[in-house]
């Protein structure tokens, strides 16, 4: 992160969520179109065997730790998984109109918050003009009228790319505009994807990133994203055919390099780490496949991905270690610069407060307890009767218990 | 573009800053995306009945395709319930924390699954052997590898 940590900020500033709506019925609508897992709307949504939809990334994501749907258990692997194309037009569609409609909610919301007496008038001449019907009234209530004007949400959403009307799936695949700036590899910063060449070729002309990386590593990243091991591999975007699921265990480690080099993959790290980068390729890969044609990333993007997800895991073996060591001792630039993303997120977070509150709930896992009954879902926690979450996750009911006690991992 | 796990919480967070949590519920801490802390108490009839805890969890960035880490605050101020399932250093033994968990749950699922486990509490008692696991158990919960025997049957 370290570079970037502004631009995550402003970034941060594009984050939706049901709660841009005060209306339950909208707020309801913005959840069904949202992933369960990551809660953004859906990208590449996939349903699996059980007919559950999730995002593709996150179900391949899930499914290579555990093959079974997240939400309801049933069995699921990622062979089965099937796109699917009517929620992801669903989901175009409602990017364009999602910031309008926001708008409309927002006039709606004030007008009924507003003290009573706009609203006694029209009643009133109803009942003294004879003429004046329901039509009529209607007709009188600014409802969904352009007329207020009215600064549009500080989020506006994103311009979604309007989705080309032929059904059949193009091999042209621009990507939409709001993806074009990508976290260069090499020093962090965001740049438009088509300059990233170049800036990489003039030595980023920054300091360098901050992200602990071995440099032969990040080296080994420059260079194929500077292109200078193009030339042995294809750029397969466009094409079609999913990457094959490889056997790992039968490759001799060098091959596992060709495989990356194939596919312009860095080559560098051991064996382990050889693997999980080409599983995470596949993954991301294949992922991306998932979306519509005129959706999807440049192959280049989704080199990005891969290089920062290795910087991640790479954190997380260290932060891990350094927790148990000295824990909240001092704090690294990752946890620095979340503080910071974190404050913008509460800042948006408190000033919604203050409008009017519906309860939804989240999902309730249900525990069997030693000894203990199964819980009652009882009226305390206040689960909303009229919930629409179809995606509750019901855990085992019964679940484990614990055995005498724990046994230390490692 | 934050990382996902990031947008996630702070998805969640909004969520419970918007909607008041449900009952018993209180957050008292979200200052960052490491660690947060629940004020939990169980409302009703049960062996627990005007005691507060404190529910600690902490994240990193496999969350949510891993479990937070989560446990009860155990320090000069705060205990943590006497419960067959809760080690006295604050632990956990609760499925949905290990192999149980799925990512569409959510730290508030989390804390009604946990206010759940102690309504339904029968009996107050320790779990068993949890002096020898106090005395040699991980900082992080999430390094114990709880063993469930399912004896349902
Ligand atoms: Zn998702
Ligand atoms: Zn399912
Ligand atoms: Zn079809």
């Amino acid at each position: 992160m370290g570079k970037n940590n502004v631009q995550d900020l402003l970034n941060n500033a594009d984050i939706q969520d049901p709660f841009d709506f005060s209306q339950k019925i909208l707020q309801d609508l913005d959840s069904a179109v949202r992933c369960k897992i990551c809660s953004e709307l859906y990208a590449a949504p996939v349903v699996l065997a059980c007919g559950h939809c999730f995002c593709s990334l996150c179900a391949r994501s899930q499914l290579s730790e555990k093959e079974a749907c997240p939400a309801c258990w049933k069995p699921a692997t990622e062979d089965q998984l099937r796109i699917n194309p009517a929620m992801e037009e669903a989901v175009i569609a409602w990017k364009a109109a999602r910031a309008f409609v926001v708008r409309l909610a927002t006039d709606d919301h004030i007008r009924q918050m507003r003290p009573q007496t706009p609203e006694l008038r029209p009643t009133k001449k109803r009942r003294m003009s004879p003429a004046s019907d329901s039509d009529i009234e209607m007709l009188e209530q600014p409802a969904a009228g352009p007329s207020t004007p009215r600064k549009p949400t500080k989020r506006p959403s994103s311009p979604a790319q309007p989705r080309p009307k032929s059904t059949a799936r193009s091999r042209s695949s621009e990507p939409p505009v709001d993806d074009k700036l990508i976290d260069c590899p090499a020093c962090a910063h965001r740049v438009h994807m088509d300059k990233i060449n170049q800036h990489l070729d003039s030595g980023c002309k920054l300091p360098p990133s901050t992200v602990t990386t071995s440099a032969k590593q990040k080296d080994a990243w420059s260079k194929i994203f500077s292109g200078e091991t193009r030339k042995k591999g294809k750029d397969r975007t466009g094409d079609d055919a999913p990457l094959p699921k490889v056997s790992y265990a039968v490759l001799k480690e060098k091959q596992i390099r060709e495989l990356l080099a194939e596919h312009d993959l860095p080559t560098t790290g051991e064996r382990s780490l050889l693997i999980a980068r080409h599983q995470r390729w596949i993954t991301l890969y294949n992922a991306n496949l998932d979306h519509h044609p005129s959706q999807r990333r440049r192959t280049a993007e989704l080199r990005t991905e891969l290089r920062k997800w290795e910087d991640d895991r790479k954190a997380i073996t260290k932060r891990g270690t350094a927790k148990e060591v000295a824990q909240a001792v001092n704090l690294t630039q990752h946890q620095r610069d979340n503080k910071a993303e974190f404050a913008v997120l509460v800042a948006r977070a408190r000033p919604k407060k203050a409008t009017v509150a519906v309860s939804t709930s989240s999902g309730l896992a249900e525990l069997d307890a030693d000894g203990c009954s199964s819980p009652p879902v009882d009226k305390e926690h206040d689960l909303d009767a009229s919930d629409t979450q179809v995606d509750m996750t019901i855990v085992d009911p019964d679940a484990p218990r614990p055995k005498e006690s724990a046994i230390l991992v490692e | 573009m934050a990382a996902v796990y990031m947008r996630r919480l702070g998805k969640e967070l909004r969520e419970i800053e918007t909607e008041a949590p449900p009952a018993g519920l209180r957050l008292l801490k979200a200052d960052d995306f490491d660690t947060w802390i629940f004020q939990i108490e169980v409302l009703g009839d049960s062996l627990y009945r005007g005691e507060r805890f404190a529910l600690k969890f902490r994240f990193d960035n496999t969350y949510p395709f891993s479990a937070p880490a989560v446990q009860f605050v155990v320090d000069s101020q705060m205990r943590a319930p006497v419960h067959p399932h809760v080690y006295t250093n604050g632990h956990i033994c609760a499925s949905i924390l290990g192999e149980d968990w799925s990512p569409t749950l959510s730290v508030i699922s989390v804390c009604i699954t946990i206010q759940s486990m102690l309504a339904s509490c029968k009996k107050k008692e320790l779990p068993e052997g949890n002096d020898t696991y106090v005395r040699t158990a991980p900082d992080n919960p999430k390094k114990t590898h709880f063993v469930y025997d399912d004896d349902t049957v």
